[in-house]
């Protein structure tokens, strides 16, 4: 892979670097115009639609957001050896998100706000993500069964840890059979579904003075957007065990972009697979006949997660339902 | 029941509902048809007693709350799961497994003559075969198989019947074929039987008409049989009226000739491989009594038969008392019966009178029976053991009978029938004992039709003393069969003493029971016990328990349902067993196994 001389990238940008230093996912420039980003996105498409829906957001008023900083000849991104470049600012003193549900409301506006603005874009076809994830639960699960059969007989007599394991595996399987038939529903309209990035976290949202931030987005991984709600819908439960900020967070959500029947369907396919759960039962069974204390306690863990998401998925059901009979 | 390889075969088909609370079948995972049967020896006869255990695993349905993809009335069924069980829950091992445990319920009796040795009788299931025909139901299909025991009597006719044509090999035939089909030559051997013994007439009749209902083991006839409860007037007309003594014995030779050949055991095997086709259900219903009835009574009467029948029997006087039921047969018919027997024009008229008389002596027994049970449920009681008793004389003939009792059915516990019925009998034989004694000289079989149409009267007649003073030694020969697919009181106990007497001996058992069961036992002797009373019954499970351990026998079978991943290979591991010897079991050529096919298991 090409290098790329950093140096003469900075160039390109009217602030001047004093210094450099990398991070983990980016590097830290101090430039005399305050501490910058500077990103490698190894997709330029993906970096490119980026920048699209931001604009967007900051064409619509909504400018909390990191904004790709441009150049000396006022390009919004650099490309060089097929990898985008970009400079943002770099955010200081972020607190956590207020769990108070006005706030958890602007949340879910804002991230409404985003999908609506991608939705914008029709770079991505968004049905193809859509069969990925099918495919992927379905494979998932098979996977899963062929696991099962396979130990099946061999937990059958099974004691203590392993028999618990071994009870557990058909509630698990019939989760992930059950996402998967979700996802392929028939109420799902491919035309209505847009891209978003897939991972939403509590994270991509804080606090700088007083203000609502959002920040993140760097990674080129995508789907469909109600994998962005699903997954932050289930962080925001677990955290906090609390059904009316999830509610609060879709009351915003749908502010700014509706959801339909179909989108809670493919929201709740995605709630349903018990993804946490599975990795560490097939982590168990990978160190099957390995005595490892860890494993079974990081087990009840993830089980006790997966329940209190079954009562999540049940609470975005019935308020589907009574959207659906609205 | 069937005669296949020399063994003693009955065809079981069983119908298993499951309760409603219960998660149905979505796919069977692992089905098993264990006997678990105990021998029981008597001084008269052999009870093989126990029952089928059928257990199995499945996945259960996914019920209607629980669609499948695009098939959700809404979202939140669709996202209702069944909740993780807790930790440390001991109860059932996977969740997505249940079990099915189902008890069917067997009891044979056969008489000792016709075993050689305890030891060597045991049973075997086979041709398990399994089928769900909705999510809460399934039906099974077996065979069951006790073998050790002779199927041929040798030696044992009775000394008023030295010249009796029935040979073992044709006692053999009239065992295992279905009468209905060749009842000419049922008939004819009787007839000739009776040639030689004015008794004998009387005798043909229990034993055809026990013949026949052995027919309506045919599960295809059987309801009709049964409901009609009667005998057709023609068949009685065939059995009964024999053209000619000549003409008889003519045929019954071909019938013999005919019945060594091969092909006469393929038609029985397939008569009878349809005997229990009828559901068993778990839930009392007419329609499982009979099947019930049915199943076990192939070669014996069904008591059930005996509960429905229609008077226009009477008709018929030699064959009026297999059609009453033996309470209630009204006196009138029973006297015109005999007068008509009385006048009868027959050469044999006089020996009819002996008969007769020995019927009537027979009659007293039972009626003593009915007395001392005048309470309702006793006097079925009674009645079932006079049929038990007509059809140990129909045994005698040398077919052996099952006997099936319809109050089991009825009851739906077969084993408590039995001991009621034990119980009844007992009494009965204490106060016909005499009688039963002449029914071992050969006019038993006469006792039996006496019994049933003429136990009312009897009460009345003098008669009756004389007959009983006729006691002849003769061996009964029986076989009792139940079969029930309802589920029992004890269900989920094992029955099985074996444990408990392991260490005794068999002299210490005979001990025992003259000690512990004197009483009883002091009755069934007297009478060569016929029917052991509850008392007589529990003692000889206890006594004979203890050499069940090492006398039993159980032959297991695995029914494995291929999944969708599995292999013969996966297969062979699972079940510890070489792939040789499935393919071997199974009669498979390839080594490829589909989805949904059916090995069976050997262990």
């Amino acid at each position: 892979m090409e290098k790329i001389d950093l140096s003469e990238i900075c160039r390109r940008y009217r602030a001047r670097v004093i210094h450099m230093t990398p991070l983990e996912d980016c590097y830290l420039l101090e430039t005399n115009r305050g501490t910058k980003e500077l990103r490698i996105w190894p997709r330029v498409d993906v970096m490119r639609w980026s920048f699209a829906w931001r604009e967007r957001m900051a064409r619509q008023g909504f400018r909390e957001l990191e904004r790709f900083i441009r150049t000396r000849d006022a390009k919004p991104y650099l490309v060089k050896a097929s990898r985008g470049i970009t400079l943002t600012d770099h955010l200081r003193h972020i607190e956590p998100v207020p769990t108070d549900h006005e706030t958890i409301r602007q949340c879910g506006r804002i991230i409404g706000m985003m999908h609506a603005a991608q939705r914008e874009s029709s770079l991505f076809p968004a049905v193809d993500f859509w069969r990925q994830e099918q495919l992927q639960a379905v494979a998932e699960s098979r996977r899963a069964r062929e696991l099962w059969e396979a130990v099946r007989a061999r937990y059958r007599r099974a004691e203590g840890e392993r028999r618990r394991v071994a009870e557990l595996f058909p509630f698990v399987l019939q989760r992930m059979q059950r996402s998967a038939d979700l996802l392929a529903s028939s109420r799902i309209d491919p035309a209505a579904l847009s891209v978003s990035h897939g991972e939403l976290h509590r994270d991509n949202l804080g606090m700088i003075d007083g203000r609502l931030y959002l920040r993140g987005f760097f990674q080129p991984t995508l789907s469909v957007q109600q994998r962005d709600v699903a997954v932050f819908l289930r962080d925001l439960y677990l955290t906090h065990h609390d059904q009316a900020q999830v509610d609060a967070f879709l009351d915003g959500y749908e502010e700014a972009k509706p959801l339909s029947y179909g989108d809670y369907t493919l929201m709740l396919a995605f709630l349903a697979a018990p993804t946490e759960l599975w990795k560490q039962m097939e982590k168990y069974m990978e160190d099957d006949g390995q005595p490892d204390g860890g494993s079974a306690a990081e087990f009840e863990q993830a089980l006790v997660r997966q329940q209190a998401v079954d009562g999540l998925l049940r609470r975005v059901a019935e308020r589907a339902e009574g959207a659906r009979s609205e | 029941m069937a005669i296949q390889d020399g063994l003693l075969s009955f065809a079981i088909k069983e119908t298993i509902f499951l309760p409603a609370e219960r998660a149905g079948i979505g796919e069977l995972k692992e089905l098993e048809l264990v006997p678990d049967i105990e021998v029981l020896e008597n001084q008269s006869f052999i009870s093989i007693t126990g029952c089928l255990q059928l257990y199995g695993t499945y996945e259960p349905a996914r019920g209607a709350s629980e669609p499948t993809e695009g098939g959700a009335e809404t979202l939140v069924e669709a996202v209702t799961f069944a909740p993780f069980p807790q930790a440390g829950n001991n109860g059932g091992l996977f969740g997505f497994e249940e079990e099915v445990n189902h008890r069917i319920p067997v009891n044979i009796t056969i008489p000792v003559s016709r075993v050689a040795e305890m030891g060597d009788i045991y049973a075997v299931v086979d041709g398990f075969d399994c089928q769900v025909e909705t999510p809460h139901q399934l039906l099974i299909e077996a065979e069951l198989k006790i073998a050790g025991i002779q199927l041929t009597e040798q030696g044992q006719q009775s000394a008023l019947q030295p010249d009796s044509a029935a040979s073992p090999a044709d006692e053999a035939a009239h065992m295992a074929e279905p009468y209905w089909v060749s009842d000419q030559k049922a008939m004819q051997s009787e007839v000739e039987t009776a040639e030689a013994d004015m008794s004998v007439r009387a005798d043909v009749q229990p034993q055809t008409d026990s013949d026949m209902h052995s027919d309506v083991d045919v599960e295809s006839r059987a309801a009709e049989q049964w409901q009609a409860e009667a005998i057709s007037p023609d068949q009685r007309d065939r059995v009964a009226r024999p053209a000619s003594l000549e003409e008889l014995e003519q045929r019954l030779s071909e019938l013999e000739r005919m019945e060594r050949e091969p092909h006469a055991e393929a038609e029985e095997l397939a008569e009878y491989a349809a005997m229990f086709d009828r559901p068993a259900s778990p839930l009392p219903s007419s329609q499982t009594d009979y099947g019930d009835v049915t199943a076990s009574a192939e070669y014996g009467e069904v008591t059930g038969a005996w509960d429905q029948p229609a008077l226009e029997a009477d008709e018929y006087p030699e064959m009026s008392f297999h059609q009453a039921p033996p309470w209630e047969v009204n006196r009138a018919s029973a006297r015109e019966e005999q007068s008509r027997w009385e006048s009868a024009p027959d050469a044999t008229a006089p020996r009819f009178a002996s008969s007769y008389e020995a019927e009537l002596k027979n009659t007293r027994g039972v009626e003593a029976q009915a007395e001392g049970k005048e309470t309702g449920s006793a006097r079925p009681a009674a009645g079932e053991s006079r049929i038990v008793e007509a059809n140990k004389k129909a045994k005698e003939a040398g077919a052996v009978e099952a006997r099936v009792k319809a109050e089991a059915a009825e009851a739906a516990e077969a084993e408590a029938s039995v001991k009621a019925e034990a119980s009844v009998e007992a009494e009965a034989a204490e106060a016909a004992e005499a009688s039963v004694k002449a029914e071992e000289t050969g006019v038993a079989e006469a006792k039996a039709e006496a019994k049933e149409a003429d136990t009312v009267e009897a009460q009345e007649e003098p008669d009756v003393l004389e007959v009983q003073t006729a006691p002849k030694p003769e061996e009964e020969r029986e076989v009792r069969v139940a079969i029930s697919g309802k589920p029992t009181e004890g269900e989920g106990e094992k029955l099985n003493l074996t444990s408990i007497f392991s260490q005794a001996s068999r002299i210490q058992q005979e001990a025992q029971a003259a000690e512990s069961a004197e009483s009883s036992s002091s009755s069934s002797r007297r009478a060569d016990a016929y029917e052991p009373d509850s008392r007589t019954l529990e003692a000889m499970h206890n006594l004979t328990s203890f050499i069940r351990g090492k006398e039993e026998r159980y032959s297991k079978l695995k029914l494995c349902i291929i999944q969708r991943n599995d292999t013969l290979e996966s297969i062979s591991q699972r079940y510890s067993l070489p792939i040789s010897k499935i393919l071997e079991v199974n009669k498979l050529s390839a080594d490829q196994v589909v989805e949904g096919q059916i090995l069976y298991i050997p262990e």
